[in-house]
């Protein structure tokens, strides 16, 4: 338990930075903005309670907008996923539901079940980001293609890190 | 009373996520308003110092790129100074419109081989005969001097240091304009001695040497040095001045070499006087 709260902190520090420090610096022809902190609250632990996963979805999101200057557009946006985060996994649980020592990983779940549910997210994210960013719906059709894109990019990236934040026991 | 307890812990959830949501919404619209909220943007103590660390890293990448530009840009704003023209109005015939004419040119070079434990040392520059060197032409880095050229191929150039047992360049102090000559007695790559200060001038230890227009070779007022002790040999009307060197020999990188276009016109004229 303890060791599980450890590796969460360790990861949301990685995150921030490797968002802020990397990530954001990436804009490939204006519509590409991958957001891979997001995978944070993807691999929350099932037990978390809920006003936790929302409360931490606040402090990452606040995190990130303080590096990038953004306001509160990040903390909604992740606010926004966190809040939604447990509807979505009643609608793709499986048939026997989840376990409590489960996680939410592609080990555990296997590739569709985790593309579903990180795919559902991440875009749900994005598109209350971008929406929220331009604030108004003139541009709707270039917003809509960033929103798109900059998400397949996100999902390559979080297939990618799956291989990274393995869990050892697994 | 109680139903409103109830309601609340009924529906907490909903009401911590739309009271965290309207905060994050309040900020946007805040930061939209005042381009810069308080407390949370990049000025923010925190974020400011990893940024700093972080742009203090990568600057380090692009250290080379960065010194060869600073390098080039010495070379064209030195070749701008007005010193490096000497007044065309003084000659009694005006040539042509321009008023100023170049007597200086700059160029640029890195050192690619350099000594300076030896009793004669040398440096190796990458600029040659085709980048527009010749012999006797002088070379001085950002601190000061370094030398002069002794000998020239295609790519490449000899340049004699000014750590050389041979070194004879005239000198002056900058406060008393007194001329004297730079020698180096092969004791360190840090000091270098001046000949010819006379012992009534009132010298302390910090007064700035630089070379004096007596070089046909140096431009004048190139930094050199500063004296840093000197002593009166009973029954000798000079001084024995040691000087601090202001270039460091052992950390040359880029260097300028500096084409003096009236320096044959200089010597030939010289050397008619003297046949006389």
């Amino acid at each position: 338990m303890i060791n599980e709260v450890i590796r969460n902190i360790i990861r949301f520090i990685f995150l921030v930075f490797f968002q802020v420090l990397i990530l954001n610096n990436i804009q490939l022809s204006g519509y590409l903005n991958p957001f891979l902190y997001v995978l944070f609250i993807l691999m929350l632990p099932f037990q978390t309670p809920n006003w936790l996963v929302l409360v931490l979805a606040f402090v990452l999101g606040i995190s990130i907008d303080i590096f990038s200057d953004t306001g509160g557009l990040h903390a909604a946006s992740s606010m926004f996923m966190a809040f939604l985060r447990q509807p979505i996994l009643k609608l793709i649980s499986p048939r026997d539901g989840y376990d409590a020592i489960q996680k939410p990983t592609i080990q555990q779940f296997g590739f569709g079940w985790f593309f579903s549910y990180a795919g559902i997210l991440v875009v749900i994210h994005h598109f209350f980001l971008f929406y929220m960013e331009a604030f108004h719906f003139t541009q709707f059709f270039s917003t809509f293609l960033r929103v798109i894109l900059s998400s397949l990019f996100t999902l390559t990236l979080i297939f990618i890190s799956q291989f990274f934040f393995r869990d050892p026991h697994t | 009373m109680r139903n409103l307890i109830l309601f609340l812990t009924r529906n907490y959830y909903i009401l911590l996520f739309l009271s965290l949501e309207s905060l994050s919404i309040f900020l946007i619209i805040q930061n939209n308003h005042f381009q810069r909220a308080h407390f949370l943007n990049s000025s923010n103590a925190i974020a400011g110092n990893i940024y700093k660390t972080y742009s203090g890293v990568t600057d380090y990448f692009g250290l080379k790129e960065e010194n060869r530009k600073l390098s080039e840009e010495n070379v064209m704003l030195r070749n701008q100074l007005r010193k490096q023209f000497s007044d065309e109005l003084q000659s009694p015939v005006v040539i042509n419109d321009s008023v100023h004419k170049q007597h200086y040119i700059y160029l640029m070079a890195k050192v690619v081989n350099n000594s300076t434990n030896r009793r004669k040392n040398y440096l190796t520059l990458n600029a040659g005969s085709k980048q527009g060197v010749q012999t006797e032409m002088a070379v001085i880095s950002s601190d000061g001097i370094v030398g002069i050229v002794r000998d020239v191929s295609d790519n490449f150039c000899s340049v004699m240091s000014v750590l050389h047992e041979s070194t004879r360049i005239p000198v002056t102090i900058k406060k008393f304009g007194e001329n004297a000559i730079l020698t180096w007695g092969s004791n360190d790559e840090w000091h270098a001695e001046i000949e010819r200060i006379p012992s009534h001038l009132e010298i302390t230890p910090g007064d700035t040497i630089v070379t004096s227009s007596y070089s046909s070779i140096f431009p004048e007022g190139i930094m050199v040095g500063t004296i840093e002790g000197f002593e009166k040999i009973a029954g000798n009307t000079f001084y024995d001045v040691t000087i601090k060197l202001s270039t460091d020999f052992n950390r040359l990188m880029y260097v300028n070499v500096v084409n003096n276009l009236m320096k044959d016109e200089q010597t030939i004229l010289e050397k008619a006087t003297q046949h006389d």
